[in-house]
């Protein structure tokens, strides 16, 4: 019985409502949108319709119901999946775009349900329907119905991921490298349902292994894709929250302790919310700190200023924030930030180098 | 330490993250909050001297956020984000701050007869509705800063989550 079950498409089942679970639990205090709802859907389907695929060979004998399922609930998985598309296409969907999908989902599926038992409920137990000889009308309604749905949601995500793919290269170049992995699986299954279709239709038996092979590529590529798209690019935000943490450590160090300030959150906080605080306590620092200067000072003389704690308390001086080049918006505000955390950096590890060669 | 999204301020971020704007920029995200409430929301700069780094002010019609004038953009971030979330939280104004500010005469853009309340000087939170204000500003702040270093336009972003 184990050799009859479908292990990957068991497996996808399992990523799927793993994913689909991890979704809701991180997600139950967000408002609850469309897309969040479509995703939902998405996974749950794939779960349900993958577990059926791969104990079909099990289920065969009971009226090819695994395969009934298999194609049945497709018919809702590609629905869910047009939402999720016009969800990124649109930022408001218009309803009667929204009504289409869902109507057209609803029709395929209720179509690919209802010529179950006029076609293939009662027939042998059969794995592929490539080799139903001869086409009953319903099957062959059944198939054309199938695939061309199959299709035509591939077509939206193709079309989708690859006019994405531009814009996110120099922005977000984990999800640039996830959508073009997404765009070519779904360009493979586009050909495979394609050819696995219309074969069948036009009644050229091809060997359905061969046109079958690379689906295991397809599926990778489409799967790989969809976790990095949704784990990779967290993953690259917190490398980058780290990385922030560690470039601000000297410069949020130095500022807070000669800060007399009392604008400090003492509290425990995330990565992401202590960096930020790192921004906010350095900016309150250098918005209240004075230093004795009648000139703007570059951001290096102001890193040295701060290593060597020489502020003043001489109400007239300038803050530091006001000594420092002008900055108009927060994108050139956050850059000095970042190039004063540098040269603090520099400037602490020439001190602690010349103190140790001072101390020989 | 302590717990630190109790309940009423993951409702208030849930809130929050409807008006964010895709820009990142403080002003879109008045303008929204403004449109919300039906209400406008209006930053204001102002000398406020070392002791207060910002303020919200209400009249009967508008409210008003106020910067000192020296202030950075990172730090106006920061005291505007701080201010919203007092204003999502729904914290009650203090009129004696009212009174005592308009008295001390560091705001003077406004009818000192048409200030009806001031609320969260943003000045010392260690714990209360301050602390929950800057925590929720933290966290929108944190958002905003998002948005601002991928050059805005995120709006598509968090939906592959």
């Amino acid at each position: 019985m184990v050799d009859k079950v479908n292990w990957v498409f068991i497996a996808l089942a399992g990523v799927s409502f793993f994913l689909a679970i991890e979704r809701t639990v991180r997600l139950k205090d967000q408002r609850e949108t469309v897309n969040h709802q479509a995703m939902s859907v998405a996974l749950l389907t794939l779960g349900i319709a993958a577990t059926a695929y791969g104990t079909m060979t099990l289920t065969a004998s009971f009226f090819n119901f695994g395969l009934a399922m298999w194609h049945g609930l497709l018919g809702i998985l590609i629905g869910a999946l047009e939402v999720i598309v016009l969800t990124l296409r649109f930022e408001q969907i218009p309803p009667l775009t929204l009504r289409r999908a869902l109507v057209r989902s609803g029709l395929v599926t209720l179509v690919l349900f209802a010529t179950w038992p006029l076609g293939f409920a009662w027939a042998p137990p059969i794995s592929a329907l490539t080799k139903i000889d001869p086409l009953n009308p319903a099957v062959a309604f059944h198939i054309a119905v199938f695939h061309l749905y199959i299709i035509w949601g591939l077509l939206q995500l193709l079309r989708l991921s690859f006019s994405r793919v531009p814009g996110e290269f120099g922005r977000r170049p984990i999800s640039a490298v996830a959508l073009v992995m997404v765009g070519f699986g779904c360009a493979g299954f586009i050909w495979v349902n394609a050819v696995l279709g219309g074969s069948v239709l036009i009644g050229i038996h091809q060997d359905v292994a061969i046109i079958r092979a690379p689906t295991g590529i397809f599926l990778s590529l489409c799967v790989g894709g969809a976790a990095l798209l949704g784990f990779g690019e967290r993953a690259w935000a917190a490398i980058v929250t780290r990385y922030r943490l560690w470039q601000l450590g000297k410069l949020w160090e130095v500022s807070v302790h000669l800060s007399s300030s009392e604008l400090r959150l003492r509290m425990q906080l995330p990565a992401s919310a202590r960096t930020q605080r790192a921004y906010i306590e350095i900016s309150d620092a250098l918005s209240t700190l004075r230093v004795d200067t009648e000139r703007q000072l570059t951001v290096k003389e102001v890193a040295a200023l701060l290593i060597h704690g020489e502020t003043t308390e001489d109400r007239l001086a300038p803050t530091i924030s006001q000594a420092l080049p002008p900055r108009s918006t927060r994108l050139e505000d956050l850059q000095m930030i970042h190039a004063l955390a540098k040269e603090c950096r520099k400037g602490k590890q020439r001190s602690f180098s010349s103190s140790l060669h001072g101390g020989r | 330490m302590r717990n630190i999204w109790g309940p009423h301020l993951r409702s208030a971020l849930k809130a929050a993250e409807e008006l964010l704007p895709a820009s990142g920029e403080v002003a879109d995200l008045l303008e929204a909050l403004s449109r919300s409430r039906g209400r406008p929301l209006t930053l204001l700069t102002e000398d406020l001297g070392s002791a207060r780094s910002g303020l919200l002010i209400s009249t009967d019609t508008a409210d008003y956020i106020v910067v000192s004038s020296s202030t950075s953009p990172e730090r106006t971030a920061a005291i505007v984000c701080h201010e919203v979330a007092h204003a999502l939280l729904g914290h009650a104004h203090t009129a004696d701050l009212a009174d005592s500010l308009m008295d001390s005469g560091l705001v003077t853009g406004l009818d000192q007869d048409l200030v009806r309340s001031v609320v969260a000087a943003r000045d010392t939170y260690e714990e209360g509705p301050e602390a929950d204000a800057e925590l929720l500003g933290t966290h929108l702040s944190f958002l905003l800063r998002e948005r601002v270093l991928r050059g805005g336009h995120t709006f598509f972003d968090e939906r592959w989550q």
